[in-house]
Protein backbone atom coordinates (compact mmCIF):
# COMPACT_ATOMS: atom_id res chain seq x y z
CA UNK A 1 0.00 0.00 0.00
CA UNK A 2 1.54 3.34 -1.06
CA UNK A 3 1.32 6.69 0.72
CA UNK A 4 -1.60 7.80 -1.44
CA UNK A 5 -3.57 4.68 -0.57
CA UNK A 6 -2.75 5.12 3.12
CA UNK A 7 -3.98 8.72 3.02
CA UNK A 8 -7.15 7.63 1.22
CA UNK A 9 -7.77 4.96 3.84
CA UNK A 10 -7.21 7.42 6.64
CA UNK A 11 -9.66 9.83 5.04
CA UNK A 12 -12.17 7.00 4.71
CA UNK A 13 -11.68 6.08 8.39
CA UNK A 14 -12.29 9.67 9.43
CA UNK A 15 -15.44 9.93 7.33
CA UNK A 16 -16.75 6.66 8.72
CA UNK A 17 -16.06 7.82 12.28
CA UNK A 18 -17.90 11.06 11.57
CA UNK A 19 -20.89 9.19 10.13
CA UNK A 20 -21.24 6.56 12.85
CA UNK A 21 -20.02 8.30 16.01
CA UNK A 22 -23.41 9.98 16.37
CA UNK A 23 -25.22 6.65 16.35
CA UNK A 24 -27.08 6.59 19.65
CA UNK A 25 -30.58 6.36 21.09
CA UNK A 26 -32.64 9.55 21.18
CA UNK A 27 -32.57 11.76 24.31
CA UNK A 28 -34.87 10.56 27.07
CA UNK A 29 -34.20 6.90 26.33
CA UNK A 30 -33.53 6.08 29.98
CA UNK A 31 -36.61 7.92 31.24
CA UNK A 32 -38.81 6.08 28.75
CA UNK A 33 -37.27 2.79 29.83
CA UNK A 34 -37.84 3.59 33.53
CA UNK A 35 -41.48 4.45 32.80
CA UNK A 36 -41.92 1.19 30.90
CA UNK A 37 -40.38 -0.82 33.72
CA UNK A 38 -42.45 0.98 36.35
CA UNK A 39 -45.58 -0.04 34.41
CA UNK A 40 -44.38 -3.64 34.17
CA UNK A 41 -43.53 -3.74 37.87
CA UNK A 42 -47.15 -2.97 38.80
CA UNK A 43 -48.51 -5.69 36.55
CA UNK A 44 -48.71 -9.31 37.71
CA UNK A 45 -45.91 -11.49 36.45
CA UNK A 46 -46.45 -13.97 33.63
CA UNK A 47 -46.40 -16.81 36.16
CA UNK A 48 -48.99 -15.18 38.42
CA UNK A 49 -51.17 -14.35 35.43
CA UNK A 50 -50.98 -17.96 34.21
CA UNK A 51 -51.86 -19.28 37.69
CA UNK A 52 -54.85 -16.90 37.99
CA UNK A 53 -56.08 -17.90 34.54
CA UNK A 54 -55.75 -21.59 35.46
CA UNK A 55 -57.73 -21.05 38.68
CA UNK A 56 -60.34 -19.12 36.73
CA UNK A 57 -60.64 -22.00 34.23
CA UNK A 58 -61.02 -24.53 37.06
CA UNK A 59 -63.75 -22.44 38.74
CA UNK A 60 -65.59 -22.06 35.42
CA UNK A 61 -65.42 -25.83 34.79
CA UNK A 62 -66.73 -26.53 38.32
CA UNK A 63 -69.64 -24.10 37.77
CA UNK A 64 -70.46 -25.79 34.45
CA UNK A 65 -70.43 -29.21 36.12
CA UNK A 66 -72.70 -27.98 38.94
CA UNK A 67 -75.13 -26.45 36.42
CA UNK A 68 -75.29 -29.72 34.44
CA UNK A 69 -75.89 -31.70 37.66
CA UNK A 70 -78.67 -29.27 38.72
CA UNK A 71 -80.32 -29.66 35.33
CA UNK A 72 -80.16 -33.44 35.61
CA UNK A 73 -81.69 -33.38 39.10
CA UNK A 74 -84.54 -31.13 37.89
CA UNK A 75 -85.26 -33.38 34.92
CA UNK A 76 -85.21 -36.58 37.07
CA UNK A 77 -87.32 -34.91 39.76
CA UNK A 78 -89.82 -33.67 37.18
CA UNK A 79 -90.12 -37.08 35.50
CA UNK A 80 -90.43 -38.75 38.93
CA UNK A 81 -93.18 -36.30 39.94
CA UNK A 82 -95.11 -36.90 36.71
CA UNK A 83 -94.84 -40.67 37.17
CA UNK A 84 -95.94 -40.37 40.80
CA UNK A 85 -98.93 -38.18 39.89
CA UNK A 86 -99.85 -40.54 37.04
CA UNK A 87 -99.52 -43.57 39.33
CA UNK A 88 -101.24 -42.20 42.46
CA UNK A 89 -103.69 -39.72 40.91
CA UNK A 90 -106.88 -41.83 41.48
CA UNK A 91 -106.13 -42.50 45.16
CA UNK A 92 -105.13 -38.84 45.70
CA UNK A 93 -108.39 -37.62 44.18
CA UNK A 94 -110.24 -40.08 46.35
CA UNK A 95 -108.41 -38.93 49.48
CA UNK A 96 -108.98 -35.26 48.59
CA UNK A 97 -112.72 -35.82 48.04
CA UNK A 98 -113.05 -37.75 51.29
CA UNK A 99 -111.19 -35.02 53.20
CA UNK A 100 -113.40 -32.31 51.71
CA UNK A 101 -116.50 -34.22 52.72
CA UNK A 102 -115.20 -34.57 56.29
CA UNK A 103 -113.72 -31.09 56.72
CA UNK A 104 -115.72 -28.04 57.74
CA UNK A 105 -115.67 -24.88 55.57
CA UNK A 106 -113.54 -23.07 58.19
CA UNK A 107 -110.93 -25.80 58.13
CA UNK A 108 -110.77 -25.66 54.32
CA UNK A 109 -110.29 -21.87 54.51
CA UNK A 110 -107.44 -22.21 57.04
CA UNK A 111 -105.75 -24.91 54.99
CA UNK A 112 -106.03 -22.79 51.80
CA UNK A 113 -104.55 -19.77 53.57
CA UNK A 114 -101.74 -21.88 55.04
CA UNK A 115 -100.88 -23.28 51.58
CA UNK A 116 -100.94 -19.82 50.02
CA UNK A 117 -98.76 -18.47 52.86
CA UNK A 118 -96.22 -21.26 52.45
CA UNK A 119 -96.05 -20.63 48.69
CA UNK A 120 -95.62 -16.90 49.25
CA UNK A 121 -92.89 -17.57 51.84
CA UNK A 122 -91.01 -19.75 49.37
CA UNK A 123 -91.27 -17.12 46.60
CA UNK A 124 -90.09 -14.30 48.91
CA UNK A 125 -87.13 -16.37 50.16
CA UNK A 126 -86.19 -17.04 46.53
CA UNK A 127 -85.73 -13.27 46.05
CA UNK A 128 -83.78 -12.92 49.33
CA UNK A 129 -86.65 -11.17 51.11
CA UNK A 130 -87.18 -12.12 54.72
CA UNK A 131 -91.00 -12.39 55.15
CA UNK A 132 -90.68 -11.82 58.92
CA UNK A 133 -89.42 -8.30 58.23
CA UNK A 134 -92.51 -7.56 56.10
CA UNK A 135 -94.72 -8.25 59.08
CA UNK A 136 -92.34 -6.49 61.50
CA UNK A 137 -91.42 -9.67 63.40
CA UNK B 1 -18.29 -1.90 36.16
CA UNK B 2 -19.83 -5.28 35.25
CA UNK B 3 -18.85 -6.72 38.65
CA UNK B 4 -20.72 -4.00 40.55
CA UNK B 5 -23.78 -4.54 38.34
CA UNK B 6 -23.66 -8.29 38.97
CA UNK B 7 -23.33 -7.68 42.72
CA UNK B 8 -26.45 -5.51 42.67
CA UNK B 9 -28.30 -8.16 40.66
CA UNK B 10 -27.33 -10.85 43.15
CA UNK B 11 -28.26 -8.62 46.06
CA UNK B 12 -31.82 -8.47 44.70
CA UNK B 13 -31.59 -4.80 43.69
CA UNK B 14 -32.59 -5.01 40.01
CA UNK B 15 -33.59 -1.36 39.63
CA UNK B 16 -30.20 -0.13 40.85
CA UNK B 17 -28.44 -2.70 38.67
CA UNK B 18 -30.39 -1.47 35.67
CA UNK B 19 -29.60 2.13 36.60
CA UNK B 20 -25.90 1.34 36.15
CA UNK B 21 -26.28 -1.05 33.27
CA UNK B 22 -28.20 1.21 30.89
CA UNK B 23 -25.69 4.09 30.68
CA UNK B 24 -22.85 1.55 30.31
CA UNK B 25 -24.50 -0.48 27.56
CA UNK B 26 -26.98 1.86 25.84
CA UNK B 27 -24.73 2.86 22.93
CA UNK B 28 -23.45 -0.67 22.43
CA UNK B 29 -26.90 -2.28 22.51
CA UNK B 30 -28.31 0.44 20.25
CA UNK B 31 -25.34 0.14 17.85
CA UNK B 32 -25.65 -3.64 17.65
CA UNK B 33 -29.41 -3.44 17.09
CA UNK B 34 -28.91 -0.75 14.44
CA UNK B 35 -26.20 -2.78 12.66
CA UNK B 36 -28.73 -5.60 12.27
CA UNK B 37 -31.89 -3.59 11.58
CA UNK B 38 -30.54 -0.54 9.66
CA UNK B 39 -33.33 1.58 11.15
CA UNK B 40 -32.90 3.95 14.09
CA UNK B 41 -36.48 3.82 15.37
CA UNK B 42 -36.56 0.02 15.22
CA UNK B 43 -33.12 -0.15 16.87
CA UNK B 44 -34.36 2.05 19.71
CA UNK B 45 -37.43 -0.14 20.22
CA UNK B 46 -35.20 -3.21 20.30
CA UNK B 47 -32.79 -1.54 22.75
CA UNK B 48 -35.71 -0.78 25.08
CA UNK B 49 -36.95 -4.34 24.79
CA UNK B 50 -33.48 -5.70 25.48
CA UNK B 51 -33.13 -3.76 28.73
CA UNK B 52 -36.61 -4.83 29.82
CA UNK B 53 -35.71 -8.47 29.10
CA UNK B 54 -32.43 -8.10 30.99
CA UNK B 55 -34.25 -6.54 33.95
CA UNK B 56 -36.80 -9.36 33.94
CA UNK B 57 -34.11 -12.05 33.63
CA UNK B 58 -31.67 -10.77 36.26
CA UNK B 59 -32.54 -13.79 38.41
CA UNK B 60 -31.70 -16.24 35.65
CA UNK B 61 -28.22 -14.81 34.98
CA UNK B 62 -25.94 -17.54 36.31
CA UNK B 63 -22.57 -15.87 35.63
CA UNK B 64 -21.32 -18.64 33.34
CA UNK B 65 -21.03 -16.18 30.44
CA UNK B 66 -19.75 -12.63 30.82
CA UNK B 67 -22.46 -10.07 31.45
CA UNK B 68 -21.65 -8.34 28.16
CA UNK B 69 -21.85 -11.63 26.21
CA UNK B 70 -25.23 -12.34 27.79
CA UNK B 71 -26.57 -8.88 26.92
CA UNK B 72 -25.24 -9.02 23.35
CA UNK B 73 -26.86 -12.44 22.82
CA UNK B 74 -30.20 -11.04 24.00
CA UNK B 75 -29.73 -8.04 21.70
CA UNK B 76 -28.91 -10.14 18.64
CA UNK B 77 -31.88 -12.46 19.22
CA UNK B 78 -34.28 -9.58 19.85
CA UNK B 79 -33.07 -7.65 16.79
CA UNK B 80 -33.26 -10.71 14.54
CA UNK B 81 -36.79 -11.38 15.86
CA UNK B 82 -37.77 -7.78 15.10
CA UNK B 83 -36.23 -8.04 11.64
CA UNK B 84 -38.24 -11.18 10.86
CA UNK B 85 -41.41 -9.59 12.18
CA UNK B 86 -40.83 -6.49 10.07
CA UNK B 87 -40.11 -8.58 6.97
CA UNK B 88 -43.40 -10.43 7.46
CA UNK B 89 -45.32 -7.18 7.99
CA UNK B 90 -43.76 -5.51 4.98
CA UNK B 91 -44.31 -8.52 2.74
CA UNK B 92 -47.93 -8.69 3.82
CA UNK B 93 -48.77 -5.01 3.55
CA UNK B 94 -46.42 -3.52 0.97
CA UNK B 95 -46.01 -4.84 -2.54
CA UNK B 96 -42.90 -2.74 -3.14
CA UNK B 97 -40.51 -3.79 -0.37
CA UNK B 98 -37.49 -2.02 -1.84
CA UNK B 99 -39.35 1.32 -1.78
CA UNK B 100 -40.00 0.92 1.94
CA UNK B 101 -36.38 0.00 2.65
CA UNK B 102 -35.14 2.94 0.57
CA UNK B 103 -37.43 5.30 2.48
CA UNK B 104 -36.07 4.04 5.81
CA UNK B 105 -32.50 4.44 4.64
CA UNK B 106 -33.15 7.97 3.40
CA UNK B 107 -34.70 8.89 6.74
CA UNK B 108 -31.68 7.68 8.72
CA UNK B 109 -28.95 9.00 6.45
CA UNK B 110 -27.19 12.24 7.39
CA UNK B 111 -28.12 15.39 5.45
CA UNK B 112 -24.59 16.08 4.26
CA UNK B 113 -24.26 14.96 0.61
CA UNK B 114 -20.89 13.20 0.96
CA UNK B 115 -21.85 11.40 4.14
CA UNK B 116 -25.14 10.36 2.60
CA UNK B 117 -23.18 8.71 -0.21
CA UNK B 118 -20.95 6.91 2.30
CA UNK B 119 -23.97 5.88 4.35
CA UNK B 120 -25.55 4.41 1.21
CA UNK B 121 -22.33 2.53 0.38
CA UNK B 122 -22.10 1.08 3.91
CA UNK B 123 -25.73 0.11 3.67
CA UNK B 124 -24.99 -1.79 0.49
CA UNK B 125 -22.23 -3.87 2.08
CA UNK B 126 -22.82 -7.57 2.84
CA UNK B 127 -24.51 -7.98 6.22
CA UNK B 128 -21.52 -9.05 8.33
CA UNK B 129 -19.20 -6.45 6.79
CA UNK B 130 -21.78 -3.73 7.44
CA UNK B 131 -22.20 -4.81 11.06
CA UNK B 132 -18.43 -4.81 11.62
CA UNK B 133 -18.10 -1.31 10.10
CA UNK B 134 -20.97 0.19 12.12
CA UNK B 135 -19.74 -1.24 15.43
CA UNK B 136 -16.09 -0.41 14.80
CA UNK B 137 -16.58 3.22 13.79
CA UNK B 138 -19.37 4.01 16.24
CA UNK B 139 -16.90 4.15 19.15
CA UNK B 140 -13.53 3.01 17.77
CA UNK B 141 -14.14 -0.28 19.54
CA UNK B 142 -11.50 -2.97 19.96
CA UNK B 143 -11.97 -5.84 17.52
CA UNK B 144 -12.27 -8.25 20.48
CA UNK B 145 -15.33 -6.41 21.75
CA UNK B 146 -16.94 -6.38 18.29
CA UNK B 147 -16.31 -10.13 18.10
CA UNK B 148 -18.12 -10.52 21.44
CA UNK B 149 -20.98 -8.34 20.22
CA UNK B 150 -21.44 -10.24 16.96
CA UNK B 151 -20.72 -13.64 18.48
CA UNK B 152 -17.97 -14.46 15.99
CA UNK B 153 -14.20 -15.09 16.13
CA UNK B 154 -11.83 -12.10 16.26
CA UNK B 155 -10.12 -13.03 12.99
CA UNK B 156 -13.45 -13.23 11.18
CA UNK B 157 -14.29 -9.71 12.34
CA UNK B 158 -10.88 -8.51 11.16
CA UNK B 159 -11.48 -10.07 7.76
CA UNK B 160 -14.96 -8.52 7.44
CA UNK B 161 -13.64 -5.12 8.43
CA UNK B 162 -10.69 -5.33 6.06
CA UNK B 163 -12.90 -6.37 3.13
CA UNK B 164 -15.46 -3.71 3.94
CA UNK B 165 -12.87 -0.94 3.99
CA UNK B 166 -11.36 -2.14 0.72
CA UNK B 167 -14.77 -2.31 -0.90
CA UNK B 168 -15.75 1.16 0.36
CA UNK B 169 -12.47 2.67 -0.77
CA UNK B 170 -12.91 1.09 -4.19
CA UNK B 171 -16.49 2.29 -4.50
CA UNK B 172 -15.55 5.84 -3.46
CA UNK B 173 -12.66 5.90 -5.95
CA UNK B 174 -14.96 4.66 -8.70
CA UNK B 175 -17.54 7.33 -7.85
CA UNK B 176 -14.80 9.97 -7.93
CA UNK B 177 -13.61 8.80 -11.35
CA UNK B 178 -17.15 8.80 -12.70
CA UNK B 179 -17.72 12.30 -11.41
CA UNK B 180 -14.45 13.61 -12.96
Amino acid sequence: MNAEDTAAMQALDNRLRKVFSGLDATPGFEQRLQARIATLATQPSEETRARLEHEHDLARAAADRAARLDGLVIVIGGVGSLVAVWRFAPSLVQLYSASLERASPAMIGVATLAAAGAALWAVLRQFDVDPRRLVGA
Amino acid sequence: MDESIIELMRAGRPDEALGRLVPAYRRRVFGLAYSILRDRAAAEDVAQEVFVKVWQAFDSYDGRARLSTWIYAITRNTAIGALRKRSRLVSLSEPDVSAVVDAMEARDAPDDGGDRQLWRLVDGLPEKQRQAVVLFYQDDRPIEEIADMLGMPVNTVKTHLHRARARLAGALAADKENAA
